[in-house]
């Protein structure tokens, strides 16, 4: 059993861009603020449509845990884990699995994006820390 | 002080707090509802308003209550998401109905029965399904964001939340660990006093808590709150109609507050470690009139151990939560009682709504462990949901 997300009309192109191994954030056309997660119109100007725009895959730790405790079947086989939030830009903030352990996560610390292929469609990101090999990994779990 | 209204609590109720009992939601709340109309000394069919909080927390629909105590006619009715939030926003709800007249009595419930409903911090229950059929995350919500890196539960959320708290106050995990382990003794010590406590006959050392197995790090097995079945009930009404034998329960101010992706599982706040506006602690207090330092019975929403360390800090009652739990503490003794029914870690976990019961029966003088002097009392949640009652 895996879980996996439902690529609906917002999310599309985020889902889009991580099958390709990219990040990708909306811009909005008006006023070039970045948001994330996605949303019908720019929340500072209301400006829509929005575009999208091509993110390096680095950031830093904004938020982490690490999950000890499976909460649903899925996970069962996979604690722990740890997971984030990850600033990609000034004030945007991306949820992520973290390759890393909590006695090597600092909040602050850069991160690299790396790319995980779950299923045919589906690539998620998440981030390690630098100097771990970034690429597109396609082992399906 | 000056009240904003006349608005009191005339009537409390609860179920009995328990894990896998045998009643429904639906019992559970009419249980509740019974003891607190007896308590006001009113005719259940007296009662023209109902507040309730929305569904998927609240399971018993208003006209499920409505056609169970065949009430003539409501008048007022009105509902209040997000979990938490609601707290301060039913009682305000209530106050506004009987201010503008649009309802003379109003009855606020919560019930759960998390053994049939589903557990918040399992997220199988809803979604589970064979071990060939994938699990679809619905976009909605930003849940198709969250699920499939297996962050699922609010749990998980309280567990970034609590790095992040570590990050701003520069503790180490030992330091901010020692003063969660306060607030779970503390907690479960006021529960070995309180019969209605799920874990009365528990005690909890603190060898028990560092040995509690990790659940998200860096939260504990028992830093989080109890996942149980229950319910309360209160009736509020101007304090003039209150015909019980307790004297009514003033509610001098209430508060509520949202700010963008302060939503359960809403993750995405601009910051995390911040939880609310400092404008509603200062509504809060200004509309009732009183200075934090008036307070004398705290009774904090507790999810988990990190949550009465910050609303202590953001409701202004001690700069540093975690330094005060340990220096000051938080129990019968202290200058500040907190929680002192064992909270929703301790006595049972029934929204916030049984922090409400709590504080009125400090303020009558009916609690289990009776705080001297418990005359102005603060009920709150982290997410400026929250209450000054007086009597």
């Amino acid at each position: 059993m895996r879980i996996l997300p439902e690529i609906g009309p917002l999310t599309k192109p985020f889902w889009d861009a991580a099958r390709c191994g990219q990040l990708a954030v909306q811009e909005c056309p008006s006023c070039s603020r970045l948001q994330h997660p996605p949303l019908p119109v720019c929340a500072h100007c209301q400006a829509a449509p929005l575009r999208w725009r091509q993110l390096d895959a680095r950031g830093v730790l904004y938020a982490f845990t690490v999950i000890h405790h499976a909460t649903h079947i899925a996970f069962a086989d996979r604690v722990p884990y740890a997971v984030g939030l990850v600033e990609v830009s000034p004030g945007v903030r991306v949820l992520a699995g973290l390759m890393a352990g909590a006695d090597e996560l600092r909040i602050g610390m850069p991160l690299v994006g790396m790319f995980r292929c779950i299923s045919p469609e589906v690539v998620l990101i998440e981030f390690a820390t630098p100097g771990s090999d970034p690429g597109v990994s396609t082992d399906p779990r | 002080m000056t009240p904003v209204g006349g608005a009191a609590i005339i009537g409390i109720g609860q179920s009995e707090f328990g894990r896998r009992l045998p009643q429904t939601d639906w019992q559970l709340a009419l249980s509740a509802i019974s003891a607190a109309v007896t308590d006001a000394g009113i005719d259940p069919r007296e009662i023209d308003g109902i507040c309730s909080f929305t569904a998927p927390f609240e399971n018993v629909p208003i006209p499920a209550i409505v056609r169970a105590l065949d009430l003539p006619e409501l008048t007022f009715f009105a509902e209040c998401p997000l979990g938490g939030e609601a707290l301060g926003a039913a009682l305000g709800h209530a106050v506004a109905a009987i201010e503008t007249g649009r309802a003379s009595i109003v009855l606020i419930y919560r019930s759960l029965s998390q053994s049939s409903n589903g557990r918040f911090g399992r997220t199988d229950a809803g979604i589970a399904g064979d071990d060939d059929v994938d699990v679809v995350a619905p976009e909605s919500q930003n849940l198709s964001l969250a699920w499939p890196h297996g962050v699922m539960s609010p749990g998980h959320q309280f567990a970034m939340t609590a790095t992040r708290y570590m990050y701003d106050h520069a503790l180490t995990f030992e330091q901010l660990t020692d003063a969660l382990c306060e607030v779970a003794l503390a907690q479960r010590r006021y529960a070995a006093a309180n019969p209605n406590a799920i874990m009365r006959d528990r005690p909890l050392t603190r060898d028990d808590y560092f040995e509690g197995r990790m659940i998200s790090w860096p939260l504990r097995l028992y830093d989080y709150c109890l996942e149980n079945d229950g319910a309360v009930a209160l009736v509020i009404a101007a304090s003039t109609r209150s015909r019980g034998a307790s004297p009514p329960v003033r509610i001098l101010a209430t508060s509520q507050s949202l700010t963008p992706y302060q939503e359960p599982l809403g993750f995405y706040q601009r910051d995390l470690g911040s939880p609310f506006p400092a404008a509603v602690a200062e509504r809060l207090y200004g509309q009732a009139g009183v200075a934090p330092g008036r307070v004398r019975v705290a009774e904090l929403y507790d999810a988990c151990t990190l949550m009465p360390l910050r609303s202590l800090e953001a409701y202004g009652l001690a700069k540093e939560g975690w330094r005060h739990v340990q220096e000051a503490g938080i129990g019968p003794d202290s200058p500040l009682p907190v929680n002192t029914h064992g909270g929703h870690l301790s006595e049972g976990y029934v929204h916030g709504m049984n922090a409400v019961t709590e504080a009125v029966r400090q303020l009558r003088g009916q609690a289990a462990t009776q705080i001297a002097r418990a005359d102005v009392a603060l009920v709150a949640a982290p997410s400026g949901s929250a209450a000054i009652l007086a009597v």
